[in-house]
């Protein structure tokens, strides 16, 4: 019954991490899809990014891994942090320091730049994404394992 | 001549402002001296001024780069680049009909202001909340039977946003009030308008040549007010305007009836007697408004020796439209 339940508790982890993967690519296409949105706004009608916030749908907020209520990129950022990893971090929150602090060409030449700088850092998660998957439910369950022949 | 007061009095700040500026500039500003400010000046490392009835008072607060930047990126609400073309105009509307001139250096693309970097000052202007005593305007507009429109010039910081607003304010109240377009470029002059019983529409932000022919074809003006006219699109604009019967109450910058005339777009506007009367500003040495009127009819006409008119865009006589090219 104990082997079961340290079995069970491995298989758990390895679903865990496994979503916490998939979460990760789900908060870059967050991201991307939320700077597309702030550059077609920035773009077209020129709105401030506070106001680009407060209209902006919670859904979008909420792929980025937010909570729906933020305000401000910076905001957003502090909590979805946890999904990005150090280089999409890094990335965005050079991002979210520059937006506003330039005229509107620039402002949309870098929402551009971020754009593809994230597309590629998503394509090359996604590309690792089976590999990383693997290893970590095999991780997973042969640490489980183990503790149970040890246990045994 | 300007003159620089010491006496410690204390003056009010608008909200908005208070919100923006750190909470010492603020400070500072209102003990500075001044009683009713009428314009914030704060440059690259040099004390914090407050313009009040043409005197300069000095705050004990020095603004560095970094505090202008600061004060600029908060007035922008963050985002410099929903401002792009005020900017490189040279201005930034605030709520509350505040504008903020700004200094810096321009960045230059083929002979266009593409951006302004390394802010070196900001001017802060404050709409002013005196009433003129008696604004001649409203009446002269009545008194003119065609083309009445009115023209009213002063220098810099004289008071003719103010005359135009309650020009607006007076013509478009009550039963009897004409339905008045306002063309704010400026998003200065409409900021105070209120009343609920004014028949008043507020272009805000729109250019001025715009403006004019959107208030004429879409939204049926019976008069037009806008402020600081001065180029070759306002003065075809505000001809047009003329031309389909809908008057133009305006303001351009200028001292004297002669210097406004040597001006081309204007003398053009005169010859094409566009505006009936024009009504010079100044203020007395107590700070009330004096007005110069000056009709039409008073003001000569630029035309060479032998009656040929002048060209008004380059003073020499011009084509008639019966001449051979």
């Amino acid at each position: 019954m104990g082997s079961l339940l340290i079995l069970c508790t491995g298989a758990l982890a390895a679903w865990n991490l496994n979503l916490y993967e998939k979460r990760r690519i789900r908060a870059l296409e967050g991201w991307l899809d939320l700077i597309f949105y702030i550059r077609t706004r920035i773009d077209c009608f020129l709105t401030p990014i506070v106001e680009i916030f407060a209209t902006a749908d919670k859904a979008l907020l909420l792929s980025c891994m937010g909570n729906g209520r933020e305000r401000s990129p910076a905001e957003l950022l502090r909590h979805s942090r946890l999904y990005l990893g150090q280089d999409a971090a890094r990335l965005l929150e050079s991002f979210v320091g520059e937006i506003g602090c330039c005229y509107r060409e620039e402002q949309v030449k870098r929402c551009d730049y971020y754009i593809s700088a994230l597309q590629s850092l998503r394509q090359k998660r996604a590309e690792a994404l089976p590999a990383r998957l693997r290893t970590k439910t095999a991780l997973c369950i042969c640490s489980a394992l183990a503790t149970v022949i040890l246990l045994w | 001549m300007q003159t620089v007061r010491t006496v410690k009095q204390s003056a009010e700040l608008p909200d908005i402002l208070r919100e923006l500026l750190p909470r010492e500039l603020g400070h500072a500003i209102s003990v500075c001296g001044a009683r009713r400010i009428e314009e914030i000046r704060l440059h690259k490392d040099r004390f914090a001024t407050v313009t009040c009835g043409g005197g300069n008072y000095f705050t004990d607060r020095i603004t560095d780069e970094n505090l202008l930047h600061e004060i600029l990126h908060r007035m922008c609400e963050g985002s410099l680049y929903a401002h792009t073309a005020t900017i490189l105009q040279g201005y930034l509307p605030l709520k509350g009909g505040i504008r903020v001139g700004i200094c810096g250096t321009a960045a230059l693309e083929n002979g266009k202001i593409i951006g302004v970097n390394n802010v070196s000052g900001l001017i802060i202007r404050i709409p002013h909340a005196i009433p003129p005593v008696h604004s001649p305007i409203p009446q002269l507009l009545a008194e003119q039977r065609e083309n009445g429109g009115v023209l009213l010039y002063a220098p810099p910081g004289v008071g003719k946003t103010t005359l135009l607003r309650m020009t607006a304010q007076t013509v478009a109240s009550g039963e009897g009030g004409k339905r008045t377009v306002v063309v704010d470029t400026r998003e200065e002059l409409g900021a105070i308008l209120q009343g609920e019983r004014l028949t008043l529409d507020v272009l805000s932000g729109y250019p001025r040549h715009l403006g004019i022919e959107i208030a004429v074809r879409c939204l049926g003006a019976q008069l037009v007010i806008c402020d600081e006219i001065g180029n070759a699109q306002d003065a075809n604009a505000i001809l047009q305007a003329a031309n389909c019967g809908v008057p133009i109450v305006a303001s351009t910058h200028a001292a004297t009836v002669e210097e406004l005339l040597r001006r081309p777009f204007l003398r053009r506007l005169h010859e094409a007697r566009v505006f009936g009367a024009y009504v010079g500003l100044s203020r007395n040495a107590s700070n009330d408004f004096q007005y110069r009127i000056h009709r039409r009819e008073e003001l000569p006409y630029a035309v060479e020796a032998d009656g040929k008119p002048l060209d008004p865009l380059h003073g020499r006589p011009c084509r008639l439209e019966s001449e051979p090219l």
